[in-house]
């Protein structure tokens, strides 16, 4: 009897495992098979296709190395897309984690309708790179827009902001800058998850306000900031719809981001290839920056369950 | 607690690129390596597959063209006319803006899926004609499916390609410039002849911006429309005839031609970038439009309709200038033409509904030379006098600039798109800001460009 109830339970055990696992699975197909078709198909297409040259009219034909080895020897606007992108994260991002921070840390208050201010304030983020936006920011930062007006009330004449080869670049990151909606969120969120005692004992120590923000906001803030900071970077070096709509990549090519440096050379120039090799490469680019900032964020980043260690 | 941060960090992370890598090549994915075969096999299918004869047999048609709304709602009225007359067609349109059509045709070629009729663009008939992907109608025209008895060659030039018509011209347009009569009149400046040069055009127009206030006298021109032009004065074309290198020899015509403009920049003749570059090639936002300049020197004749009606006031069509004892520049750029593709089985019944858009008087009244003045003389006689003011004035044009224009130049070789926004990166807005000299832009403009034309060798 025993020995029976035994195998019989090792039996159930067993089918019961493998049918938990067919069970999982088929919940999950959808999406599996999304990722393998829509995701890892096209992403190993892409990777053959960057070994070919490739317009989309005619089959692919081999050759090799011969687009990486373009890229970095022989492309200026590679180099020149390289940098814009690169001057493009490097300015945008840090300001936009600091201005999100703070606004972060003037509604962490209790008053009135802050509700409301909130919401508002997340609002330039929903409508995103929008063609309503590219209007809007020719029409602020255009010959005849609303900076001017104002700088010609104070006596000073402005030029075309968004067309001018050394300014445009700067307008684009004001706008990312502007869309601080989602970091600023979590930063809320973190900002509220910090307990309030901390404030309180420093408090009672004789801590400024500035010297609470630096000993305790910051250090019990790092992971939020760490994870905004990647999520950040990413979408930076991914950016697009900015420059596409509003600069279209001119003028000189000063604004010319990475993915619209791709795109038209996928979806202009119809040179497929040579753009799915430059996506492989965006993506060991942003691989290397992601790796770098998560060896470094041993040394900056506090873990309150670790003990900080 | 970092363990899991981090694992969430990196499937986050890892998601986002995969989108990405995604994303941007989603247009290439797909069955690339049958396109050929495909092709070959549609070829093929097509040859075989002509259904001649049967009258009542039911036939289909696509059609893809680009667009805007106005357009559109004229095309798709006549489409039904077409199919009043002829109830065993049925046709269905396929339109979009000009935004992401070539890669929806891209993607249709690819797919061996194109539709009988497309609407081609000068600028890729050859890339398109070298892949077989349109069909000779030649044969058409013997036969007399496709009447083309009552056009003049210079308007069917521009859809040869090595002698076989490939695409037939929807209409013609001229590239030229548009001024504004009161300005011209205000300053006490004469209009500009027919026959004015480059001389008359530097002097007159410094006059006009000292005369006329708040405004300048032209929108300086260092595009590469007005390139093409200068260029054809001098015998020669931007791209040479087998698209393998730049057509013009000596690196001295594309100085002189920028530093017509750095000259009027100087002089204050022509307005400085700040005031135009904001309008981009957007018609209705050139300076022109509320005053700014009184002569603008890169508008193709139909444009004029859309310039006038943003404008709220009439403005002249004018000649582009003349050079001194040079060649005529001009000539009738075919707007857009309608194609049949190889993948078509229904070639012949595709060829009828061209010819009968390019030669119904009915249709025409619908489709109203909204892409450009009429090819077919009698259709051309017929809308002029329905046509207003406006109309007219681009009728005449066109009309008037044949006497000064000479044939067409090959079309665009491959790597061509490329080689345009290299020329307005780094030469056109380059000068406009003052960046670069007229003998380095032109110096690094065939250095980069011979690069791009030399794969084509």
């Amino acid at each position: 009897m025993r020995k029976n109830r035994t195998n019989g339970m090792k039996l159930r055990k067993l089918r019961s495992q493998t049918s938990i696992d067919v069970i999982g699975f088929s919940f999950i197909s959808p999406w599996l098979i999304g990722f393998l078709g829509f995701i890892v198909g096209p992403m190993l297409a892409s990777l053959y296709f960057s070994f070919t040259d490739y317009d989309l009219l005619s089959a692919p034909t081999w050759i090799g190395l011969d687009n990486y080895i373009n890229m970095f020897t022989n492309d200026e606007r590679f180099i020149q897309a390289l940098k814009v992108t690169f001057i493009f994260v490097f300015g945008s991002v840090p300001l936009k984690l600091a201005f999100a921070l703070f606004v972060a840390m003037l509604f962490n208050t209790k008053r009135k309708g802050i509700g409301l201010y909130r919401t508002m304030y997340y609002v330039p983020s929903i409508l995103g790179g929008s063609v309503a936006i590219a209007v809007v920011w020719r029409q602020l930062f255009g010959r005849d827009g609303a900076l001017n007006d104002i700088l010609a009330f104070f006596g000073f004449e402005g030029t075309s902001w968004v067309t001018h080869p050394d300014y445009a670049l700067s307008t684009l990151i004001i706008l990312v800058v502007w869309q601080f909606g989602s970091p600023m969120l979590i930063f809320l969120a973190g900002l509220k998850a910090i307990p309030y005692e901390l404030y309180e004992a420093a408090a009672v120590d004789g801590a400024s306000p500035f010297l609470q923000f630096i000993k305790i906001t910051l250090p019990m803030l790092s992971p939020v900031i760490f994870f905004n900071l990647v999520m950040q970077t990413i979408q930076g070096f991914m950016a697009f719809t900015q420059s596409f709509l509003i600069t279209n990549g001119g003028p000189m090519d000063r604004t010319l981001f990475y993915a619209v440096y791709l795109y038209e050379k996928a979806f202009a120039h119809f040179d497929m290839g040579y753009a799915s090799a430059l996506a492989w490469v965006l993506l060991i680019i942003c691989a290397v920056f992601t790796t770098f900032i998560f060896k470094t964020a041993k040394s900056w980043v506090y873990y309150e369950s670790e003990g900080g260690n | 607690m970092q363990k899991k941060w981090n694992l969430l960090l990196l499937f986050i992370l890892l998601f986002f690129l995969c989108s990405f890598v995604t994303a941007c090549s989603s247009g290439g994915s797909g069955d690339g390596d049958d396109n050929a075969d495909q092709v070959d096999d549609a070829t093929e299918e097509t040859g075989s597959g002509d259904a001649v004869g049967d009258e009542d047999a039911e036939v289909e048609l696509r059609i893809l063209w680009w667009g805007s709304q106005d357009r559109h709602n004229r095309t798709l009225e006549a489409i039904d006319m077409y199919v009043e007359e002829n109830p065993h067609v049925k046709i269905s349109p396929e339109f979009t803006g000009w935004d992401g059509y070539w890669e929806k045709m891209a993607t249709q070629a690819a797919g061996g899926n194109m539709p009988d009729i497309v609407q081609m663009d000068y600028a890729y008939l050859t890339e398109y004609v070298g892949r077989d992907l349109l069909v000779d109608l030649n044969p058409f025209v013997e036969d007399g499916t496709l009447d083309l008895s009552d056009v003049d060659d210079i308007y069917l030039d521009g859809g040869k390609v090595e002698g076989g018509l490939y695409a037939v011209n929807l209409g013609a347009n001229v590239h030229g410039a548009a001024y504004d009569k009161e300005m011209f009149e205000d300053a006490g400046v004469p209009e500009p002849e027919p026959g004015y040069t480059y001389e008359d055009l530097k002097s007159f127009a410094v006059e006009l911006s000292e005369n006329l206030d708040g405004a300048y006298g032209i929108q300086p021109f260092a595009g590469v429309n007005n390139l093409r032009h200068y260029l054809r004065q001098n015998g020669v074309s931007l791209f040479n005839e087998e698209g393998t290198a730049l057509g013009y020899e000596d690196d001295q015509l594309l100085i002189d031609y920028l530093q017509l403009t750095v000259d009027m920049l100087e002089s204050g003749a022509a307005a400085p970038a700040d005031v135009f570059m904001d309008a981009g090639s957007n018609i209705e936002q050139q300076p022109i439009v509320n005053g700014e300049t009184a002569m603008f020197l890169d508008i193709y004749s139909n444009q004029i309709v859309a310039l006038e009606s943003a404008a709220g006031r009439s403005l002249e069509l004018s000649l582009s200038p003349v050079l001194e004892g040079g060649e005529h520049g001009h000539f009738l750029k075919p707007s857009q033409f309608f194609s049949v593709t190889t993948h078509s089985k229904e070639q012949e019944e595709a060829a009828k509904f061209i010819s009968y858009i390019t030669n119904n008087l009915e249709v025409n009244e619908v489709l109203n030379a909204e892409r450009g003045v009429p090819i077919a003389a009698s259709v051309r006689d017929h809308l002029r006098d329905l046509q207003d003011s406006v109309g007219v004035k681009m009728f005449d044009f066109v009309e008037l600039a044949q006497d000064y224009s000479k044939p067409i130049d090959p079309p665009e070789p491959e790597g061509a798109t490329e080689i345009l926004s290299l020329y307005e990166n780094e030469v056109e807005h380059a000068i406009y800001y003052g960046q670069t000299t007229p003998e380095e832009a032109a110096a690094n403009f065939r250095e980069k460009a011979s690069e791009i034309l030399a794969k084509n060798e």
